[in-house]
């Protein structure tokens, strides 16, 4: 059999975890990898500490030029691909060149949102590039748009700069993924405790300025800024899929089966640019996280080369470092499953909604249990056993179960890791 | 290499910290609970054990590693223990709070994930613990161990029951 010839596009989590993975289960393929950047991996989700001065730039890369070559990936960094076309089965660069391939995998990651005029001083941050124009810039005050986690890991790294910083937020409420409202306005607290203004429920309209930025007008006040950050979120790139007809699902990612093929044959993406299903209702959503990316990037590669494996489904977990308070969060918000109500796996269940809510010396829990299942939960400066608590949700153990374990000492000694998140459910046993 | 994996007996643990002291000590040069990798977690339910060490169990499907942004953890080929690259870690501290478990822990010294790396495939805790409440054993005995044991205990049932 002769060499399989395999091309990624996109040098992310995903295409990096697909190329490596390919090449751990088999050394015969081609693998190329085509990006626009010409930096090897580097990981986005630490730009801000980055721009916040904790790392060096150099360390924000996850892997070199070398571990490319030592894995015999091909590399074509500093391309754009131009067309894909899913029947010849090419790829075609922007200088024209054609490539051939046998499989496809489409790691194009997403792009962040930015509204209105691109003034200088506005900003997005999503690569490498833009965390240095930000550095480069070096103003004085700064308007973030949007109070999701990478908005407020923004906002934190800019006032460790000396930045005087504000918040506009279009929700009633800082992380609206993650928290629910009484969480939140702790979060919100610790934020202007610091210096960081937070406005709730205000929609941008327009930035002020003529060549630069020079504030940004809001539907309730106008805020004067030299730096203006748009962070309300990331949107998959999908234009080559788009238009190599391969199909793109309701939400705006790239449709794809359990095995990551996209509705061509032969063709398969994994990462920001996909939707994949949740694992705890199976419905299709944007899961933007970076170990959903390498998960999928895995899967997608042992399908790839014949390996038939299926891809569990994405879970998400936001962890924020909020001046020292660790904040995190996974599954669905309260607020979330009134909002997905009528999806078929939670449809009519809503009435059985519980929450189990403490709060004591600065440490915060909340977890959303909906019938016998939890779905979801929210730490503020609680570390140690959300894991435990995140492995319940997923495995769906029942909490009936895990009462009666609880109740049940001998099981308990067989199982010494549940006396972990025994107290959480206190209230209830 | 033959698999080899740390097996806890929270039965036989008499909660002395002999193991947390060593094994900071190994690792930091100091004697100091909240630098050890091994813990041991004190219940104060009603059961017949009020002691259990609680380690890395080195799991084949790591979440730790999945959730890494940096990509700092990984295996290590030779001792098959899960290791933190510390010049990687950037110290957000997902992995602590994804492990199920709480085998991965945050060095407030150095400001980044620590976990056990078994020692360098010769655990420290092991040869310190009196009561042999952790013992470093090769998977297929771990496994040939366990059954033993249910065998025992059918032993002591038949004796009651034929005797």
């Amino acid at each position: 059999m002769s060499a399989m010839k395999v091309v990624i596009i996109g040098n992310g989590i995903a295409g990096f975890s697909a190329a490596s993975t390919i090449r751990l289960l088999n050394n015969q393929c081609e693998v190329t990898i085509i990006a626009k950047e010409l930096t090897p991996l580097y990981s986005a989700c630490v730009l801000p500490d980055y721009i916040s001065g904790k790392i060096p730039r150099k360390h924000t890369f996850v892997k070199t030029d070398r571990d490319y070559q030592q894995l015999g990936i091909h590399t074509l960094f500093g391309h754009e691909v131009k067309e894909v076309d899913p029947h010849r089965k090419t790829v075609t660069l922007g200088d024209g060149r054609a490539l051939s391939f046998e499989r496809l995998i489409l790691a194009t990651g997403s792009g962040a949102i930015v509204f209105g005029e691109r003034k200088k001083g506005v900003f997005k941050l999503k690569t490498l590039d833009d965390a240095d124009d930000i550095l480069e810039h070096k103003g004085s005050s700064a308007v973030v748009i949007g109070a999701g986690a990478i908005g407020i890991e923004i906002a934190i790294a800019l006032h460790s700069q000396g930045y005087k910083v504000t918040m506009v937020e279009m929700m009633d409420q800082v992380l609206p993924l993650g928290l629910d409202q009484r969480g939140a306005d702790k979060v919100r607290g610790i934020l202007e405790e610091r210096g960081i203004a937070v406005f709730n429920g205000e929609r941008a309209i327009r930035t002020l300025g003529g060549e630069r930025v020079e504030g940004l007008a809001t539907d309730k006040r106008e805020l004067g800024c030299d730096t203006l950050i748009w962070a309300v979120g990331m949107r998959p790139r999908v234009e080559l899929a788009r238009e190599a007809g391969i199909a793109i699902g309701e939400t705006g990612g790239i449709r794809v089966d359990a095995h990551m093929e996209t509705s061509a044959p032969g063709i398969y993406a994994c990462g920001d640019c996909v939707e994949s299903s949740d694992i705890l209702t199976g419905e299709s959503y944007l899961n933007l996280f970076w170990h959903n990316a390498n998960r999928q990037g895995s899967v997608a590669a042992h399908n790839c080369i014949g390996q038939a494996t299926t891809y569990p489904g994405s879970q998400n977990i936001v962890n924020v470092d909020v001046f020292v308070n660790q904040v995190a969060g996974f599954g669905f918000t309260e607020e979330a499953l009134h909002r997905f109500q009528d999806i078929p796996a939670l449809r009519g269940k809503l009435a059985d909604l519980s929450i189990i809510e403490h709060e004591q010396d600065g440490s915060y829990y909340r977890l959303v249990i909906l019938g016998d299942r939890c779905m979801g939960g929210q730490f503020i400066n609680v570390t140690r056993d959300i894991g435990m608590l995140w492995s319940i949700m997923v495995k769906g153990t029942s909490i009936a179960g895990l009462l009666e374990m609880f109740g049940n000492e001998a099981l308990m000694d067989r199982r010494p890791w549940l006396h972990r998140v025994r107290p959480f459910f206190k209230t209830n046993y | 290499m033959e698999e080899k994996a740390l097996v806890l007996h929270p039965e036989r643990c008499t909660g002395c910290h002999a193991c947390e002291m060593i094994c900071s000590l190994v690792h930091d040069g100091e004697c100091n609970l909240t630098l050890s990798r091994i813990g041991i977690m004190k219940t104060n339910g009603g059961g017949s054990n009020e002691n259990i060490p609680i380690v890395c169990q080195q799991c084949h499907d790591p979440i730790c590693a999945d959730v890494c942004v940096m990509g700092a953890i990984s295996r290590n080929e030779d001792t098959g223990a899960l290791v933190v690259k510390e010049d990687l870690c950037v110290g957000c501290k997902t992995c602590v709070i994804a492990c199920p478990l709480g085998g991965v822990l945050y060095h407030y010294i150095k400001g980044c994930a620590m976990k056990c790396d078994l020692c360098g495939g010769d655990p420290e805790c092991v040869k310190s613990c009196l009561y042999d409440a952790i013992e470093f054993l090769p998977m297929d005995e771990w496994g040939r161990k366990t059954r033993l044991k249910g065998a025992e205990n059918l032993g002591r049932i038949f004796e009651i029951v034929y005797k």
